[in-house]
């Protein structure tokens, strides 16, 4: 205890009479490289958060309902549509069934999925209706119509990610040939262009439910999956649990499961932001090391001195550690108030533009704290070399500096 | 994509690190925690190992025999030292600074070690108030043979036996002068009001009462003096040693100084051994100890008292 009130006391008297230059210069380094611990990282995780929703919005939706063993598809549809929107936890659900693989524009065709949808229920589970940039969204009572991803259409705009591969200059009003599954063509007149911003998504083709019953008779009351979209905070296999009590012989997945290629890209996305994490706290590291060690040099006598009248050597070491600590967590303090009340709000008010869309800054309370305590045992350990390295010379060396 | 709920072992010095939800970031801090701690390893151990080469040059101090010192006398002496050298390896030279010294310091006496420049009386001194180990030869306060004591116990009879001040005042500057002096009073475990009313009354002492709250660069040579004087004195310690106390004061703060040094010795009983090589400092010792080239080459007694010291 008493060496405890003799650091506090020590580091405190040194704190409040310091160079308050030195002192500022020290916290403003510290508050930068917080903000460097956790700027890129909350950007990187903005960016996956990004791609996260977009995989569930526009592609997988939550639960994804597909038929297991030999069956291709599922039947009664409707009834089964019905009892899923009636099961706890669910938001929406609507079906989807597979009826092309090709598109054609004059000499450019290429192979995409081509699906029937029920434009109403399909609005509900997926943001695909919204992001029409040309032309409109289906009805559920549009016949002969089609809309296309830019991915498929490529609208002319030669900045779109696999133009080359598109047909690259559909524009609403234009008729394509679409192939059906039996390997009939149809001509159809484009409805609308949708860009998602998600290559993944934006590369199919959609036709309304009554429009494949006309042109494919089998696909009627049928679906090919099923995309079910739960309630926010519903466990997605407590869901699954209660979904499969409704029907047998059906599988289900999650966004997670179907979305390997992203995770892929998510993954490397953590190892950057990690690497970034090690750097920064590195130079905090170094930071603090050379403030100490810089302020043990000009204080060694001083050290000697405190020594030579019986103050032991951990009260001094802790007083510097002490420092450190107050350094850095006025530093990190107002990082944190920054980060969390000046730029996450402002980015929020202007999000970055990434190729995939606005990006945001995404970090947690969870995170940040944690950062700041890193950063506290990181300053403490980095002020501790110094310290005890300074405490083990002889008291003489250190009084006359030798 | 919620990221999976796995668990990933990281095993490092034996320390495994379940990693749940924000598995990176534990990873991540482990990681850094342990790295930090090996170089931290690294520079204690390397640090040790350049403490002990040192030591070992030095050599440990070492009996060295009966001297002049009798047990009873050792047993009554405020101080003493028996068959006492230090050596000093200056590059390629060994410097021997104190050859063969043995002496004993009577309770409530006032001693002046003196000697020209180079003579050893620094180093007698540092001894005396074990801030060096001597290379050879014994310590004894209070006839507590002390020399080979541990760090921690020695810092101990530094801070509650013995008071130490420097030629060159070694305050601390960012402590004003009363928390300069209640220092030590703190680290001894005294509450802290106690340690200011303590440290208050000592600065009465040396009559600075009135400059309690300047910081040093605030006061004059002969007021920090007086000032380590009262930090040495606040924890009321046996003997108090003092390194040239007035090397580099003007003659009347010089006088000031000795006459507090004196006042306290014949009002508290406080032993007080100092280091000077000017006579007139001389004249305030109850005894005269000579070095010269190491040794000792005579004691003689003082009879000086304060009034004639003054007049």
């Amino acid at each position: 205890m008493t060496s405890v009130r003799v650091c506090v006391f020590l580091a405190g008297r040194s704190l409040a009479r310091s160079n308050y230059g030195i002192a500022t210069a020290t916290t403003v380094m510290m508050l930068l490289i917080y903000l460097s611990l956790l700027f890129l990282p909350a950007l990187i995780q903005g960016a996956i958060n990004r791609v996260n929703t977009q995989l569930v919005d526009t592609l997988t939706s939550n639960i994804v309902i597909t038929p297991t063993g030999k069956g291709t598809s599922i039947g009664e549809a409707g009834s089964y549509l019905a009892s899923i929107r009636r099961t706890a936890g669910v938001a929406a659900a609507t079906g989807v069934y597979h009826v092309g693989t090709q598109v054609s524009y004059g000499a450019n065709s290429g192979s995409w999925a081509v699906d029937a949808i029920d434009p109403a229920s399909y609005a509900q589970v997926f943001t695909t209706p919204r992001a029409v940039i040309e032309g409109r969204a289906l009805t559920p009572d549009d016949t002969g119509q089609v809309l296309l991803g830019i991915g498929i259409a490529g609208a002319g705009q030669t900045n779109v990610r696999g133009y080359k591969a598109s047909l690259q200059d559909v524009h609403t009003g234009d008729a394509v040939a679409v192939t059906l599954t039996g390997g009939r063509t149809v001509r159809l007149e484009v409805a609308g262009i949708y860009d998602n911003q998600f290559p993944q998504s934006d590369a199919n083709a959609y036709i309304t439910v009554s429009e494949a019953a006309r042109l494919l008779p089998v696909s009627a009351g049928r679906a090919t999956a099923v995309y079910v979209r739960t309630q926010p905070g519903t466990s997605e296999n407590a869901e699954i649990s209660r979904l499969s009590r409704l029907r047998t012989g059906m599988r289900f997945l999650t966004s997670a499961d179907l979305g390997t290629t992203v995770q892929d890209q998510t993954a490397a996305f953590r190892l950057i932001s990690d690497i970034l994490k090690v750097v920064s706290l590195l130079m905090a590291a170094v930071t603090i090391f050379t403030i100490t060690y810089v302020d043990l040099v000009g204080k060694r006598r001083q050290i000697g001195v405190e020594r030579a009248i019986g103050i032991r050597s951990g009260p001094i070491v802790l007083s510097y550690v002490l420092k450190a600590w107050a350094y850095a967590l006025a530093g990190v303090g107002t990082g944190l108030l920054l980060f969390r009340y000046a730029i996450t709000p402002f980015v929020q008010a202007h999000p970055f533009r990434f190729p995939n869309g606005p990006v945001t800054l995404a970090s947690t309370w969870h995170e940040m704290s944690l950062d700041l305590i890193i950063l506290a045992v990181v300053a403490s350990l980095a002020a501790l070399v110094p310290a005890i390295r300074s405490i083990q010379i002889r008291i003489l060396d250190a009084i006359w500096g030798t | 994509m919620r990221a999976a709920a796995s668990r990933l072992p990281a095993t490092a010095a034996g320390i495994v690190i379940a990693a749940g939800r924000h598995g990176h970031l534990v990873r991540l801090a482990g990681l850094v925690v342990i790295v930090v701690a090996v170089i931290a390893a690294i520079a204690f151990a390397f640090s040790l190992a350049m403490r002990h080469r040192r030591t070992r040059k030095q050599g440990r101090p070492t009996p060295a025999g009966h001297g002049s010192a009798t047990g009873t006398a050792r047993r009554s002496a405020a101080v003493a030292v028996s068959h006492l050298a230090r050596t000093y390896q200056m590059g390629r030279v060994e410097v021997r600074a104190l050859d063969d010294v043995s002496l004993e310091i009577g309770q409530s006496a006032m001693v002046c070690i003196m000697g020209r420049s180079g003579s050893g009386k620094s180093t007698l001194l540092r001894q005396l108030g074990l801030i060096d180990t001597p290379t050879a030869g014994l310590v004894w306060l209070r006839g507590r043979e002390v020399t080979a004591l541990p760090e921690r116990r020695r810092s101990d009879l530094r801070l509650r036996s013995l008071g130490y001040v420097f030629q060159e005042y070694a305050l601390l500057p960012e402590l004003t002068a009363v928390e300069n002096v209640y220092l030590p009073a703190m680290m001894a475990g005294q509450r802290s009001r106690r340690c200011r009313v303590r440290a208050l009354e000592v600065l009465g002492m040396v009559e600075l009462g009135h400059r309690a709250h300047h910081r040093p660069r605030e006061l004059s040579g002969g007021e920090q003096q007086r000032v380590a004087i009262a930090r040495a004195l606040i924890n009321k310690p046996d003997i108090i040693f003092a390194d040239e106390p007035t090397a580099n004061l003007d003659s009347a703060s010089a006088r000031t100084v000795m006459q507090t040094l004196r006042r306290l010795n014949e009002s508290l009983g406080v032993t007080v051994v100092f280091v000077s090589h000017d006579p007139d400092d001389a004249r305030y010792a109850s005894q005269l100890i000579h070095l010269a080239d190491g040794k000792i080459s005579h004691i003689e007694e003082g009879t000086a008292r304060l009034s004639e010291a003054e007049s």
